[in-house]
């Protein structure tokens, strides 16, 4: 339970070499779950190791509460951090059964045996795996092992608890059980978490925020609706929901030049700013217009019109998913699977305005 | 339940972190082990004889007179030869048992691990029994028959020299290939039959090159085995009139003792083992040798047919070479009163088991000896090699894997160079450690740290830094964490490399010869001694001694360890 | 090579420490720190307070050497005798690492090459002593060192081994070279053992390199290491003949081997070993006890027992031929330290190893 103040942290390769993280900045308030989310090798494991005081930073601290715990100066060790860490690969001690890896925290801090006992069966009963209490780790199944390191996680009763992609080992229904757990924990305790996880939908569910990270950088920080709604910049558009990316010039206020037509969008940028831009347009916000309407460019109704021809279809039994050919760009559509276009056959798309957006060309 | 949030955790002040002691103390250790003797090395080659000061003449001395340039020659040749011959049998021997159905597998195996806990010298001895010209039992049987002057096999020398060391030295390359084939998946193999090839093709285009690396790393370990060797070629070549380098090096201490000449003399050994092992790391990448079996399972044995028997026959014949016949004339021999008269009725005794170990206070000493100076070097040898191959593993500070390189050092020295380094090193004040036990553990340590070394860094390697790194999230400090998991997990691994620095402790010679005084002699230099004292008897006597202790050790270790931990003898 | 010297003693070599009184005059035949009877019972009387003495000895075998030590504590209850036995080389080398940190832990040491005494003596390491019964000892070989720093220690012959149920006993050393001894012989190696190298600088300054090695070469003899080498093959039977020492030979006919040996008309080679007190003993006068002992009857006669030739004349020896009874020939010291070298470089061209 303390806020996490990350300031132009940066971790460089080697010694001159790429900066795995580099100078960010990111704020996770009191009692957060703040996800770290990003294709790999955007940085995001980096930050939870300089997080956990693995690493130390070349340039930057790291804040918790009141306490400078990171810094190029000296990083305050991981045993004396008070955060846990729920491993990818759970880490669960093979040599010791359940109990003894979920008491081991706790004998570290040399508590009575009672009190060890006590607070092992409560917590192990909290997760459901007090009967498997006296088992092995090799006796239990993936999911069965995220429970004993998440239960040997909190048990010690961290400030922070840092979770490093924990359910990417787990098969689909593992994942929605162990989502509820881990949230459902978040609120009985009011853990301040970070989440890394390369998984925009994971993160979607479990966060109170996400940092969206590439190469070394932030992206964009705020809540899923804000990234998926008002992405910044076409990364983030394309990464969270996945997007059409097409580019276009932008000539007015709210108005674009796309494939030859005018199209009204919703975000506006500096007036100064006029030139390239990147359109952004859901799949499932285009639809197909009727036959035989085949008006281009912006409709004052709200709407705006391009044609194209279909390149591929395919039958995905909730939705068709097409791959449409504007031209100069491709882009794809997915339409509800009653709407059938033949291959080839020229079609006409309609966008509302509200679902279009443009981030700075890049 | 009352996850709810609880009160800050009291900090806990002042516990001293003692993990950084430790790890300097290793590193002081390996200091004393290998930097300093090898340092020594080199600067006495420098070194002008008794006046002191720089100079290359001991180089210029060594290496421009005839008399010694024949031996490094001879040397080569030898460790070439062997090296082909122990691969060229090794090979097809590690496929027959670990690819085929060929019967009696399993006791194949044990054979030739009796095979490599012998030390080659006393497989030489043993041979000497069999096959000296006029006096072998052998020749003495065959000219029984033909009446001729004398028999036909002559162990005295350089193909008797290259028979001995490479039929021990076969364990190596047995190991590696073996290793190797059980890794390999059938799916490559079965490709090559469903296309229509033979086994024989099979193994000839398939199996063959992709064990090859396999094969050459088994090749060189033996080149270099056979390049330090002292022993055997005591025995055997001097009387072939061969002088190789490890026994000229002996000469160079012998009156007048010439340490400059012998550590001049010795140091392009170092550089060739260095480039060899160079050589070998490069061919097998980075790849670890795994344990051997437990993997899948499911793999099919290539069925010979009808060449199954024959083919067993074949493969007996090398551990018939190596392990039965050998152990057998020294049995008999041991149980002579008078081993020229052979085990005949009426020469029978136990005389001499008696006197080795209740009469004769020396030779129980001895084996006193042997058995704790092993013990305190496996001890050793484990525990700095885990430190080192933890510190160098997890990169604990800059530079660390620097360590790592230091450890293996010794690998590129030959036993009995280390020797003259240890003993140049350490004879001296402050530390004055010749004729001591510390001396000559100082040297087993040394000269099989790496062995536990490259074991245990796999090992460490093998172990997901995520399971200590949990423990330091939940309050433990590193040292902590390295004591309740991760030495936890390697407890197989640990008792694993210290046996196999023990054993070969027990059979070493060629360190021991040099440092060893009458107060600490092993097992091994009494042999030494015997032999020239002639006292045959006493020699298989103690020979048959180290062999059975050896193998016992190693069954209970069999029993514990499972059939597996001798299978990494080398990075 | 013995010099009777004229010389005045002048340290006081018997009893340097706690020893009242000054060296008695004796008989005006002994030199001046010879060792009275007297003398001797004084050198007891301190010994046994100092408990112990340490003897460095590379003469004879394990056994052998215990049981002098045995007879030595039986003569003179009341001392420990701390024994070290090991080939000459190892023990002079352990010795000069000693003496190089000033560690003094030797009280005798019994080597087997003059060679390292010349060293020793050089560096003053050594006491002068002179045995009260030196003159027991053969005539020659009295005062081996001119100034008495060391004394005879051991006596061995290198004479010829051989096989009486394969040959007759051969007579001269040019036997061996007769072309009938091919792939006969058997010998040790001048660079592995320093009583091969005394044999072979004695051929060679006897017949010339050339007229003895190389045509012993001819007759490809079987070469080891040890100058035991050559009785062990005649006692298996890969070998008949050989030059060789004469105390395991005589061992191993003893045990009911075949095998004898036979003094060589042109001179069985007489090989001498030194024995001395260390200057800075720690047991002064049980060192010179002991080193005393070396010429007593107790000492030759338990010599004789294990077939090492006593040094008194008046013990017979297990050979059965008294020393001073046979032709032998003796290289000095002067000629060994140079010749050792020079002919292992020799043999190295000729035989090849």
């Amino acid at each position: 339970m303390a806020k996490i103040d990350i300031a132009g942290l940066t971790k460089a390769y080697g010694k001159n070499g790429a900066r795995a993280v580099d100078a960010i900045d990111l704020a996770i308030a009191d009692g957060e779950v703040m996800a770290l989310v990003g294709p790999s090798g955007c940085g995001k494991t980096t930050t939870l190791q300089l997080l956990a005081g693995f690493l130390k930073p070349d340039a930057g601290t790291i804040t918790v509460g009141d306490r400078v715990v990171s810094s190029a100066k000296h990083v305050v060790p991981p045993e004396k951090r008070r955060m846990s860490l729920i491993f990818q690969s759970y880490a669960v001690w093979p040599h010791k059964t359940v109990f003894e890896n979920v008491a081991y925290g706790l004998r570290v801090m040399r508590l009575s045996r009672s009190e060890i006992e006590d607070r092992t069966r409560e917590v192990l009963r909290s997760v459901r795996m007090a009967e498997l209490a006296d088992r092995y780790p090799s006796e239990l199944s993936g999911g069965q092992q995220q429970r004993v390191a998440l239960a040997r996680a909190v048990v010690v009763k961290p400030e922070t608890l840092l979770l490093d992609e924990p359910l990417s080992n787990l098969d689909a229904n593992l994942r929605e059980e162990m989502r509820f757990e881990i949230r459902r924990i978040h609120d009985a305790t009011g853990i301040t978490m970070v989440y890394v996880t390369h998984d925009q939908t994971e993160a979607m569910v479990a966060a109170d925020r996400i940092a969206l990270m590439r190469a070394g950088k932030i992206a964009q920080v705020g809540t899923a609706h804000d990234i998926y709604e008002k992405p910044a910049t076409a990364f983030v558009a394309t990464f969270v929901g996945g997007t059409n990316t097409i580019p276009a010039i932008l000539v007015e206020p709210h108005l674009v030049e796309v494939c030859g037509a005018r199209w009204r969008v919703r975000d506006d940028f500096d007036p100064a700013q006029r030139g390239p831009v990147t359109l952004c347009v859901r799949p499932h916000s285009v639809t197909f217009a009727a036959i035989g309407d085949d008006a281009v460019g912006y409709q004052e109704n709200g709407h705006n019109r391009l044609s194209g021809k279909v390149l591929r279809q395919v039958y995905l039994g909730d939705s068709r998913d097409y791959l449409i050919d504007l031209g100069q760009t491709q882009i794809r559509v997915s339409a509800p699977p009653t709407e059938d276009r033949r291959i080839g056959s020229t079609v006409h798309l309609d966008v509302a305005v509200e679902a279009c957006r443009i981030v700075p060309g890049d | 339940m009352s996850l709810a949030a609880a009160p800050r955790r009291v900090e806990r002040t002042g516990s001293f972190d003692v993990g950084p002691v430790f790890f300097i103390g290793a590193v002081v250790v390996l200091a004393i082990l290998v930097i300093v003797p090898l340092a020594w090395l080199g600067a006495i080659s420098l070194e002008r004889v008794d006046v002191g000061g720089f100079t290359l003449a001991n180089y210029v001395d060594a290496f421009t007179k005839s008399i010694y340039l024949r031996p490094i020659i001879n040397s080569f040749v030898l460790a070439t030869s062997v090296a082909t011959i122990a691969a060229l049998l090794g090979t097809p021997l590690a496929w027959l048992i670990a690819r085929t159905n060929l019967p009696g597998r399993k006791g194949l195996r044990a054979l030739i691990t009796a095979a490599f806990v012998t030390p080659s010298f006393i497989g030489a001895e043993a041979w000497i029994l069999l096959a000296a010209p006029n006096s072998g039992w052998i020749n003495r049987a065959i000219t029984s028959f033909t009446h001729a002057a004398h028999g036909p096999l002559n162990i005295f020398s350089l193909a008797g020299a290259i028979f001995v060391m490479a039929l021990y030295n076969v364990p190596y390359t047995f190991t590696f290939v073996a290793g190797g084939l059980e890794l390999l998946p059938t799916e490559l193999e079965d490709a090559s039959s469903t296309l229509g090839a033979s086994a024989w093709r099979t193994m000839r285009s398939v199996t063959l090159p992709l064990v090859m690396p396999a094969i050459v790393a088994g090749f060189i370990m033996s080149f270099l085995e056979a390049l330090a060797e002292f022993g055997t070629p005591a025995f055997l070549l001097i009387p072939a009139r061969l002088q190789v380098v490890t026994t000229q090096l002996y000469l160079f201490f012998q009156f007048p003792v010439r340490t400059e000449l012998a550590a001049a003399y010795a140091m392009p050994l170092i550089g060739v083992t260095l480039g060899l092992l160079l050589l070998q790391r490069r061919i097998l990448g980075r790849r670890k040798y795994a344990v051997v079996g437990g993997k899948g399972g499911r793999r099919r044995l290539i069925d010979l047919g009808v060449w199954k028997w024959p083919l067993l026959g074949a493969a007996l014949i090398v551990p018939m070479c190596s392990v039965v016949l050998p152990y057998l004339a020294l049995l008999a021999t041991s149980l002579s009163h008078i081993w020229s008269q052979g085990p005949v009725p009426g020469n029978l005794t136990l005389y001499w088991y008696h006197w080795a170990i209740f009469d004769n206070a020396e030779t129980r000493r001895a084996i006193f000896h042997s058995l704790t100076y092993g013990a305190a070097a496996a001890t050793i040898a484990t525990i700095v090699g885990f430190l080192i191959a933890y510190t160098a593993n997890r990169r604990l500070f800059p530079g660390a894997q620097l360590l790592g390189i230091v450890c293996m050092a010794p690998f590129v020295v030959p036993g009995i160079v280390l020797a003259i380094g240890i003993y140049a090193a350490y004879s001296h004040p402050p530390l004055v450690l010749y004729g001591t036990a510390t001396i000559l553990i100082i040297a087993f340590t040394t000269r099989f740290l790496p062995i536990a070394f490259s074991n245990l860094s796999t090992m460490v390697a093998a172990i997901n830094t995520d399971l200590e790194n949990a423990a330091r999230t939940l309050g433990a400090t590193r040292m902590r964490a390295l004591r309740t998991i991760t030495a936890p997990l390697l407890r197989r691994g640990l008792l694993a490399s210290w046996l196999l620095v023990f054993i070969p402790s027990i059979r070493e010679l060629s360190s021991a010869i040099f440092l060893f005084t009458p107060r600490t002699a092993t097992m091994t230099t009494q042999i030494f001694d015997f032999t020239d004292a002639g006292n045959y008897e006493a020699v298989a006597t103690l020979a048959i001694l180290i062999l059975a202790i050896t193998i016992v050790i190693v069954s209970v270790a069999y029993r514990f360890l499972g059939k597996d931990f001798m299978d990494k003898t080398s990075a | 090579m013995t010099t009777r010297g004229t010389f005045v003693r002048t340290a006081a070599a018997v009893g340097a420490a706690g020893l009242a009184g000054g060296a008695p005059l004796g008989a005006l035949a002994r030199r001046k720190n010879q060792v009275t009877d007297a003398d001797v019972s004084k050198l007891y009387d301190a010994a046994k307070k100092e408990g112990k003495i340490v003897w460095w000895t590379g003469h004879y075998t394990q056994q052998a050497a215990e049981k002098i030590a045995a007879s030595f504590k039986k003569k003179y209850p009341g001392i420990e005798v701390e024994l070290l036995r090991q080939t000459g080389q190892v023990l002079f080398q352990r010795l000069t690492q000693d003496l190089k940190s000033n560690v003094h832990q030797v009280d005798v040491f019994a080597s087997t090459d003059e060679a390292h005494m010349t060293i020793l003596k050089k560096q003053n390491a050594l006491a002068q002593f002179v045995p009260g019964d030196i003159d027991k000892i053969p005539k020659e070989y009295q005062h081996l060192d001119p100034d008495d720093t060391y004394q005879l220690g051991d006596i061995a012959l290198m004479l010829i081994n051989y096989n009486p149920k394969k040959l007759p006993a051969p007579r001269h050393w040019n036997d061996l070279l007769d072309p009938r001894m091919k792939d006969l012989i058997s010998m040790g190696h001048p660079g592995f053992s320093g009583y091969v190298g005394n044999w072979v600088v004695a051929m060679n300054d006897k017949y010339g390199w050339d007229n003895y090695f190389k045509k012993l070469a001819a007759n490809n003899p079987k070469i080891g290491r040890s100058v035991f080498d050559c009785t062990t093959d005649i006692v298996s039977g890969e070998r008949v003949v050989g030059p060789g020492a004469d105390s395991l030979a005589l061992e191993r006919k003893a045990g009911g081997n075949s095998i004898n040996i036979a003094f060589p008309e042109d001179d069985t080679i007489l090989v001498t070993a030194p024995v001395t007190v260390m200057k800075e003993a720690p047991h002064p006068n049980g060192a010179r006890l002991f080193m005393n002992y070396y010429y007593s009857k107790e000492y030759s006669e338990t010599a004789a027992t294990t077939y090492n030739l006593p040094l008194r004349l008046d013990v017979p020896p297990a050979t059965g031929v008294r020393v001073d009874r046979l032709r032998t020939y003796h290289v000095k010291i002067e000629r060994l330290l140079v010749g050792i070298p020079e002919v292992t470089a020799k043999w190295r061209e000729t035989f090849n190893v």
